[in-house]
């Protein structure tokens, strides 16, 4: 499942795949296949993307 | 000077000092040709008679004769290879209709020494020349092997040092080489002075699938060889069979690393390691053409490793190199997106 709540979150800080990846410590390729729904991420890596983002895990990783 | 160019210079010296002990400390000495002549027999007459060729052995040592003419199909005569001195002593002779052979290590003193082929074109020439060189000449009915006609022939020879201690002392001396310019390279390859390099997550899971799937690859292989060993065992020599599937097992797992971004580490340089690649590619490819060429991709009547190795390992590289340009081509279809 896409998930277009991080995409979104992470356009509003008009900040890049790269630039989010680099924050983290992970490749791009790794931003974009969570935001494609193709990784899911460790509690390690949602809680640094989250903090990167100023966001909660429920914000960004939270499936309504 | 920074940390990381004073640590490449101290490992090209360590190389450079590696490279002369090789090359000087331990020399190997071999000399080798190659004859590809076509021999006509009429009436049990063979022209040309013989072929010879003289090779100069620049330093006395222990020496092992290796030579093979080992056709697809026996030819109409006998060969008779004989090597000799400068004094004119028969120092070793073998005959045989297609043969392959490696001598017992034997001492070669320096200096001259001619290697001819006879044609030997009738029982009682190929008995003639047993009884003369002290050969144990083959007992049976001969007769129907000598026959006319136009054959062409595949020479090889090869004369080369034996010394355990000296073999032992080179793959030691190339394996620190190789240990050495590994280190280089990764060196190179980083992208700044970090003194850790890492995988993230996914990276780290991706591999465990790709090297999963490369040891099954290479176990299918083993199975596979297991079950037609008595007919590929007669194609090629065991150490081409081997890379073979070292090679297929590496194919399957890097095909996997690259196309989903887990072979490079978030530091490393990737064009470097394209540039990389795309060199150890050209030097492989054409180390193996020139095997070929030179007549050394088979030996005793089969594949040989020394020959084709290089050739097997420029395909893999070729092979990382395409799929790094794929990856390219797709990351920046990606970036665009």
């Amino acid at each position: 499942m896409k998930n277009l709540k991080l995409k979104a979150a992470r356009a509003s800080f008009d900040m890049s795949q790269q630039e989010l990846a680099d924050k983290v410590g992970v490749s791009r390729q790794t931003i974009n296949a969570i935001e494609k729904g193709d990784y899911n991420p460790t509690i390690n890596l949602c809680i640094a993307i989250c903090k990167a983002l100023n966001k909660t895990l429920d914000e960004l990783f939270w499936a309504e | 000077m920074k940390k990381k160019t004073g640590v490449i210079i101290g490992l090209l010296i360590a190389a450079a000092v590696v490279f002369m002990i090789m090359a000087v400390a331990v020399p190997k000495h071999s000399f080798r040709t190659n004859f590809n002549p076509v021999i006509t027999v009429e009436n049990g007459k063979a022209a040309p008679e013989f072929l010879q060729s003289v090779m100069e052995i620049g330093k006395g040592g222990r020496y092992v004769i290796t030579a093979d003419w080992y056709e697809n199909e026996m030819p109409g005569f006998m060969t008779g290879f004989s090597m000799t001195d400068e004094a004119g002593n028969v120092i070793y002779s073998i005959a045989g209709g297609r043969l392959k052979f490696d001598s017992m290590p034997m001492d070669l003193a320096g200096g001259r020494y001619v290697c001819r082929f006879d044609y030997l074109c009738s029982e009682a020439d190929y008995k003639a020349y047993a009884q003369a060189h002290q050969i144990s000449a083959e007992t049976g009915e001969l007769g129907g092997l000598f026959r006319d006609g136009a054959f062409e022939m595949h020479y090889v020879l090869k004369i080369y040092e034996s010394d355990r201690w000296k073999d032992i002392a080179v793959i030691a001396c190339g394996l620190v080489l190789g240990l050495i310019l590994a280190a280089i390279i990764l060196m190179l390859a980083r992208k700044s002075d970090a003194k850790t390099t890492h995988y993230d997550e996914r990276q780290i899971a991706v591999q465990g699938k790709s090297y999963k799937l490369g040891f099954f690859t290479m176990i299918a292989y083993a199975v596979l060889m297991m079950a037609f060993s008595s007919y590929v065992g007669e194609l090629a020599e065991i150490g081409v069979l081997l890379l073979i599937g070292i090679i297929l097992g590496a194919a399957v797992t890097i095909t996997g690393l690259i196309l989903q971004d887990a072979y490079f580490r978030l530091d490393e340089n990737r064009r470097f390691y394209g540039a990389f690649f795309i060199v150890i590619t050209v030097f492989n490819l054409g180390m193996g053409i020139v095997n070929i060429i030179r007549g050394n991709a088979a030996m005793n009547g089969k594949i040989s490793f020394t020959g084709t190795a290089n050739l097997l390992l420029g395909i893999l590289s070729g092979y990382v190199v395409l799929l790094l340009l794929i990856k390219y081509i797709r990351d920046k279809k990606e970036e665009t997106a």
